[in-house]
């Protein structure tokens, strides 16, 4: 990573709140989709579908968050 | 405390001195006092305030049984989410959170639900996030202020209200709690803060402006729960994050089996003295709460 001291911690709580905006914002394109989604399955069941795509990116943020933050530590610590 | 042998060792410094534990009760009496005062003040949003202090008393509650027996990690999290439940029994919450680009979502079922886990996730946060003088108390102080500002931003009259009496008591406990500390809080009184953090969110709103406030206690709290594998007490991690050094430096455990704490990740390039690591910890908090003011400004509603 080649930045020293503690700025890639900066870095990373940057790029969590950035990520957690960009998943904010593709869940209200999500929202959007609604009724075009309704066209083809019922309320109920475009409803679950959001719900499931939201806790799936949630996921995946958590997940490129922690191997963004190991990664960066690993590269400092020197282990 | 000195005086009942109630005191704690101060682990990062060479002399090992023991200093007062469990002070953070004078929080909680600063918290009921102000809260009190409040709630015969402003009666028409007194259920909210009796929510907010009932909240922080059961919280506080299981802090000092956990001070007392030492509970286990899953029993802190399972306990600590009945300090929810006076804000459910008051009905003192709005299930329609504003979340920033989407506007305000309908929640009438979820949102209850969620309202003892996320009082359960502050005071557990709250509770990991207090390695150093002065981090837990200086951190939530900034993290106070800062959804002060926001509700006074969003004309919340009622969250500045609460959030300036939870204020008080945190910054008159840091000035004796920061570097070099004379009180320890205990886990008491981060039971108390956490509970105070949540509960002020959660019958006030701004929910996502408050979780980018802490991103530095979530990024903690979730570093080292994903890297020692879940709920574990310190007994059970083999490995401790970092080690004091005989000229009074704190260094980075280099073992990989050490769990990833935020104080661990400030030592990664160098050590460093124990006021340095906690300003670090109060400058990464104010960054965050930068972020959640401009957070704040993307929540369009509270603009129109």
């Amino acid at each position: 990573m080649g930045v020293r001291g503690t700025v890639w911690i900066y870095v990373d709580i940057f790029f969590a709140w950035l990520s957690m905006l960009l998943g904010l914002y593709l869940v209200d394109r999500l929202v959007d989709l609604a009724p075009i989604l309704e066209e083809f399955m019922s309320r109920t069941q475009v409803g679950v579908v959001e719900v499931l795509i939201t806790a799936l990116l949630f996921l995946l943020w958590l997940i490129a968050w922690r191997i963004l933050t190991v990664k960066a530590f690993r590269r400092i610590i020197g282990s | 405390m000195r005086g009942k042998g109630i005191v704690g060792v101060d682990v990062h410094k060479p002399s090992k001195p023991e200093i007062p534990e469990r002070v953070g009760l004078s929080m909680l009496v600063g918290f009921i006092a102000s809260l009190g005062l409040l709630c015969l003040v402003d009666l028409s949003s007194a259920s909210t305030y009796l929510a907010v202090m009932l909240s922080i008393l059961v919280a506080a509650g299981i802090g000092l049984v956990d001070d007392l027996k030492d509970l286990k990690p899953l029993h802190k999290v399972i306990l600590a989410t009945l300090s929810g439940l006076p804000i459910l029994a008051l009905r003192a919450y709005e299930p329609r959170p504003l979340i920033p680009f989407v506007g305000r979502v309908r929640l009438t079922i979820a949102y209850p639900i969620a309202i003892p886990f996320a009082l359960s996730v502050t005071s557990n946060t709250m509770n990991m996030a207090d390695p150093v003088n002065g981090a837990m108390s200086g951190s939530a102080s900034i993290i106070i202020t800062t959804l002060v500002l926001a509700y006074l931003l969003a004309g919340k009259p009622k969250g500045v209200l609460a959030g300036l009496a939870l204020l008080g008591a945190v910054l008159a406990f840091y000035v004796y709690n920061r570097y070099p500390a004379r009180v320890f809080s205990g886990n008491v009184g981060s039971f108390a803060v956490g509970a105070a953090l949540g509960s002020l969110v959660v019958t006030n709103g701004l929910e996502v402006v408050a979780v980018v406030a802490m991103l530095p206690q979530v990024l903690n709290s979730f570093m080292i729960l994903s890297s020692v594998g879940g709920l574990k007490g310190k007994t059970s991690i083999p490995v401790r994050p970092t080690r004091l050094l005989e000229d009074g430096l704190i260094e980075a455990v280099k073992d990989p089996r050490a769990p990833l704490t935020l104080v661990r990740m400030i030592l990664a390039s160098s050590p460093k003295r124990e006021a340095e690591i906690a300003r670090e910890f109060l400058t990464l908090t104010a960054f965050s709460s930068f972020l959640a003011i401009i957070t704040l400004f993307l929540t369009v509603e509270v603009w129109v």
